[in-house]
């Protein structure tokens, strides 16, 4: 039944060029440019997540035997990225105004935000609803219309979005396909004004490539191994609590979620100690009767990790159970492993942890930047300013976050995305609403006298070319002294009142004396 | 034997730039190109290296294309001073991390976005600005701390040998290298993986360039080319407009990327535009354009025959000019009239001295005609009716937009240059260009604190409702206690107001007591 709803919505391969125009055409009619229309679609969205929050916490249930807390960990910064957009739209569309100057005070230069038109976003099934929905709050902002490709990984959570986003959502502005890898590289064919995937780096490779026909500019939001520094001088218990929370919020299936560790050995049994008293405290003796983990996606996954405890070299010192039939594996930590084992190779995606041994800090530097790929997200435990500093300024990666882990992707105001192999691009917040836009260049002249004139010497014959050169380069360099600023905002405003109430001030002192 | 020394030679090629690829990874790695001051050094540098061979680099374009003096000096050299004199003046500026403001509820939190180079990137100039089109995204790379490697144009070659021969005697030469090619060569530099591509290209190359890519997930940035329209309206400054039009057309002999491409106005103003071109052009060339030394020659021979090709093809009727000269590839500055939209001169970017005139009869048609093909990488809008301008500024989408003027936008300082869509990817020029290259970090800095941890415990298993409560309302109220100012900040002003009150306590209680004596 469940398969068959997709099939309806998914409509099959051939009638996506005509889906797809359809969007065009409402966009072109400039449906989706209004503010108005704007907020609209973002308030309904909001509308759309508090009155189904049970259906959907069910779906997210039934796709990964999620608790309620952990999808509550996805839906509240969506919750929260909607609710800022809707605060902060009508600033984010302002146009950038340039300074006017006052050498060339007849034109006026700005920044017009364009939305890009009709733009695809392809979802993924980790976090069903927040990768799908948060750059949608993007898209909706800059003003685009919108294809969500929803994944077949998670269907109850994707057939509960195709069900619910048509009957909040403009359908002629945002349409929803579901359904698998067949789907996708039908949609691919299609030309778009602009692609959002989240997705594996293999798959980001090939959204690319299939940019390439319609130079579709892209942002890709891809995975990679998270490493996890931890230096001797850092808080264990604390940083043992981050660390394994992190990495087993959704068992370990999320993009950022710690990856390896890498520390000595001495922190390493400190570590280690640590764990188990956490683990042992949260989920208690038996870990698979807790209600507080969630499950591995399907059975490929499960098999692909259970290979991985097989064949890896290392110790499993920690958990290294699994189950077949319910989907589990319980939190594995792996020690003595090299930089050539199997868990080394690509993202783990579940809950193992294993852990490489490296003596300092500059090891572990040189380690990060001998990998061929930059990581999503790199964490490092440590009190030493110095070794922080260290890891600030030698290393890219997404983005770095020092004693925490996970809590910097939903931090406000801060863009999120990989660099190199973990991605291209930007968003959440007003990330997102930039990265569906295009920031168009608009100079506005007139054709007075003045402007004429003080033009004219551009014009052939280039007589005295020596001359004219020296005065436009003089021109030309020295213009930005002349600029008036735009931002004399409240402030200045203020502090010139205050001028005057002080000079009064100091009057009737005077005056008093 | 002819074979196999073909086979090494080509080897040889691939495994120098995998080479050079490889050193300047090592030299990045190194972190010589993170410091403030070598970025400075290497900006001035370069200003160094136009300045002091100012004559060679215009002798160089002459010879490729005959380019003027003015028009090498004004629209290359000058632009790239210009820009790098403002690289050097604002890098400190742009280099600072972008601190997120301070949160009352996280007060021993630190978060700000760091900006990292991204490595070693791949600049691809183009041969009808060599010096510029190939410069000027290195400034915005050497201002990021990249390392690069700078691929000329083969067609500009004199412009290309000079680059190669200026750039290792000015600037770092194990940060920043020439390499000098054609199509193949390209390729082959293109296997390597880079961690940024910049190129300047026509489309077709800009897909190659994408393609290759797409392979090591490379983001890049293409501008590209394009039909740029100019639409004239009826109420505006004929005299002017046409001035200004003709102007940017025949710069560089219509060799500029953003050069108006066609001109959508009505029949009365078309005639009218005719008229004022004749006049400009015989002002400006003389009787005679081709012995004017103020005209460019078009590039080579190949796009020669193409726009002969164009001009002989075409149904329109040519109004001016049309005259051409194969041994000294001139064409004189042409324009046609009656065009219709299936023309051969409508099918491609016409990258030449030929403007072709198309009718409409309203602004309505004019934006029909623009919205339904490919968005342009410059929209012209002439009119004195603001309503009019306002009209296009919103309604369509190109990559720049200007009103009464030509081209000139590209040299304004503050404005982004870039395409949209079919016109390209990315943009740059000025603190654009620095952007460009650099990778956005978010960093966020937590703390040990015991009494941190006690709070943040909330979201630790076991879970429950209340927990989740807590959560929740702490994510939904954050932003409120959000400081914008900086708490160094505001305890300067609580100061300042603590001393004014006292200033003002003491100055009425003296005046108070005076007043009493």
């Amino acid at each position: 039944m469940e398969s068959n709803n997709i099939m309806e919505v998914a409509n099959g391969g051939p009638n996506f060029e005509k889906m797809v125009e359809e969007l065009r055409d409402a966009f072109k009619k400039g449906k989706t440019r209004p503010y108005e229309f704007r907020l609209n679609q973002l308030l309904n969205l909001q509308k759309l997540l508090e009155e189904n929050s049970d259906e959907i916490d069910r779906a997210l249930h039934k796709d990964l035997k999620r608790h309620k807390m952990e999808s509550a960990g996805e839906i509240l910064p969506l919750k929260v990225e909607i609710a800022d957009a809707i605060r902060l739209l009508s600033s984010w569309m302002l146009p950038d105004k340039l300074p006017t100057c006052l050498l060339l005070p007849n034109d006026r230069a700005y920044l017009q935000h364009d939305p890009y038109g009709v733009v695809l976003i392809i979802g993924t099934w980790n976090y069903p609803m927040l990768l799908t929905l948060n750059p949608l709050v993007g898209a909706i902002a800059a003003g685009n219309c919108a294809v969500l490709k929803l994944s077949d990984g998670s269907p109850c959570s994707s057939a509960k979005l195709a069900e619910l986003l048509p009957q909040y959502l403009d359908t002629s502005c945002f349409k929803v396909v579901s359904g698998g890898a067949t789907e996708s590289v039908a949609l691919l064919k299609v030309k778009f004004d602009y692609i959002f995937a989240t997705c594996s780096s293999r798959i980001g490779r090939k959204v690319m490539a299939a940019a390439v026909e319609n130079l579709t500019p892209i942002t890709l939001e891809l995975g990679g191994k998270c490493p996890l520094y931890i230096h001797d001088s850092a808080d264990f218990e604390i940083a043992a609590k981050r660390i394994i929370w992190g990495k087993m919020i959704n068992n370990g299936q999320s993009c950022i979620a710690p990856d390896y560790i890498i520390c000595s050995r001495q922190a390493e049994e400190e570590f280690i100690a640590c764990a188990k008293k956490v683990l042992l405290s949260w989920y208690g003796k038996d870990e698979k009767a807790s209600q507080d983990i969630t499950r591995i996606i399907n059975n490929h996954h499960f098999n692909r990790l259970k290979k991985l405890l097989e064949n890896t070299k290392g110790k499993i010192v920690v958990g290294g159970n699994t189950d077949a039939a319910d989907l589990w594996i319980s939190p594995t930590i792996v020690v003595d492993v090299k930089s050539s084992d199997v868990l080394m190779e690509d993202e783990i995606f579940g809950p193992i942890l294993p852990i490489i041994r490296m003596d300092s800090a500059e090891q572990a530097i040189e380690y990060l930047n001998a990998r061929k790929d930059k990581p999503l997200s790199l964490y490092v435990f440590s009190k030493d300013k110095n070794v922080n500093k260290m890891f600030n300024e030698q290393t890219t990666s997404g983005t770095l976050t020092f004693n925490e882990v996970m809590l910097q992707c939903s931090w406000q105001e801060m863009p999120f995305g990989g660099v190199g192999d973990s991605g291209i691009g930007k968003y959440h917040g007003k990330y997102s609403y930039e990265t569906f836009t295009h920031k168009k260049g608009v100079l506005v002249r007139d054709f007075s006298f003045i402007t004429e004139n003080f033009a004219a010497i551009r014009y052939p014959p280039y007589s005295s070319a020596e001359v004219k050169l020296q005065f436009l380069y003089l021109f030309l360099s020295n213009l930005h002294y002349f600029n008036i600023p735009r931002n004399i905002g409240l402030p200045h405003v203020l502090a010139f009142f205050c001028g005057i109430v002080f000079m009064l001030f100091m009057g009737a002192l005077q005056s008093a004396c | 034997m002819a074979t196999s020394s073909l086979l090494s030679a080509d080897t040889d090629v691939s495994n120098s730039y995998a080479k050079i690829v490889d050193e300047l990874r090592e030299t990045f790695d190194e972190g010589r190109t993170l410091p403030l001051e070598f970025r400075l050094n290497q900006l001035k540098a370069l200003h160094l290296l136009v300045e002091e061979n100012f004559d060679k680099m215009l002798a160089a374009v002459h010879k490729d294309m005959r380019k003027a003096k003015m028009e090498g000096a004004s629209y290359e050299l000058e632009l790239l001073k210009i820009d790098a004199v403002a690289a050097i003046r604002e890098l400190k500026q742009w280099m600072k991390r972008e601190m997120m403001p301070f949160n009352l509820l996280l007060p021993l939190d630190k978060a700000y976005v760091k900006h990292d180079p991204y490595g070693v990137v791949l600049i691809i100039g183009a041969w009808n600005y060599p010096f510029l089109l190939s410069l000027q995204p290195l400034i915005g790379a050497i201002a990021a701390g990249n390392c690069v490697v700078i691929k000329p144009s083969e067609h500009s070659s004199n412009a290309a040998t000079t680059i190669a021969e200026l750039v290792p005697k000015y600037l770092d030469p194990a940060c920043f290298r020439v390499v000098l090619g054609a199509a193949p060569e390209t390729i082959e530099l293109l296997e390597n993986k880079f961690d940024y591509i910049f190129a300047t290209s026509s489309t077709r190359i800009g897909k190659c360039v994408m393609q290759a890519a797409a392979k090591h997930l490379t983001p890049v940035t293409l501008e590209l080319g394009g039909k740029s329209p100019v639409y004239i309206d009826d109420d505006s400054d004929i005299e002017i407009a046409s001035r200004r039009v003709i102007w940017g057309k025949c710069i560089n002999l219509g060799q500029t990327c953003i050069a108006p491409d066609y001109i959508l106005c009505s029949k009365s103003t078309e005639k009218r535009f005719i008229e004022h071109v004749k006049h400009t052009l015989q002002e400006w060339y003389g009787q005679d354009p081709q012995k004017s030394s103020d005209l460019t020659r078009i590039i080579n021979n190949q796009n020669f025959l193409r726009l002969q090709k164009l001009l002989k093809d075409t149904k329109g009727r040519i109004a001016i000019g049309g005259e051409t000269s194969e041994e000294d590839l001139f064409i004189s500055p042409t324009i046609v009239a009656d065009v219709k939209a299936t023309d051969s001169l409508m099918t491609e970017e016409l990258f030449g001295p030929i403007l072709p005139i198309l009718t409409v009869n309203s602004k309505e048609e004019a934006l029909k005609f623009i919205k339904e093909r490919p968005k342009p990488l410059a929209l012209y809008v002439f009119s004195k009716n603001q309503r009019t301008l306002e009209y296009f500024i919103e309604k369509t989408t190109s990559g720049a937009i200007c009103c009464n003027d030509v081209v000139v936008q590209n040299g304004w300082e503050g404005l982004p240059f870039g395409g949209v869509g079919d016109s390209g990817i990315g943009h740059y020029h000025g603190k654009y260009s620095y952007e460009t290259f650099v990778h956005k970090k978010s960093v966020v800095q937590r703390s040990f604190s015991k009494v941190g941890e006690k709070i943040y415990a909330a979201r630790y298993p076991p879970y429950n409702n209340w927990n989740m409560k807590v959560i929740a309302g702490f994510m939904k109220y954050l932003h409120i206690f959000e400081m914008r100012a900086r708490p160094v900040t505001l305890f300067a002003t609580f100061m300042a107001g603590a001393i004014a009150s006292v200033a003002v306590t003491v100055g009425w209680l003296t005046g108070f007591k005076k007043r009493n004596d």
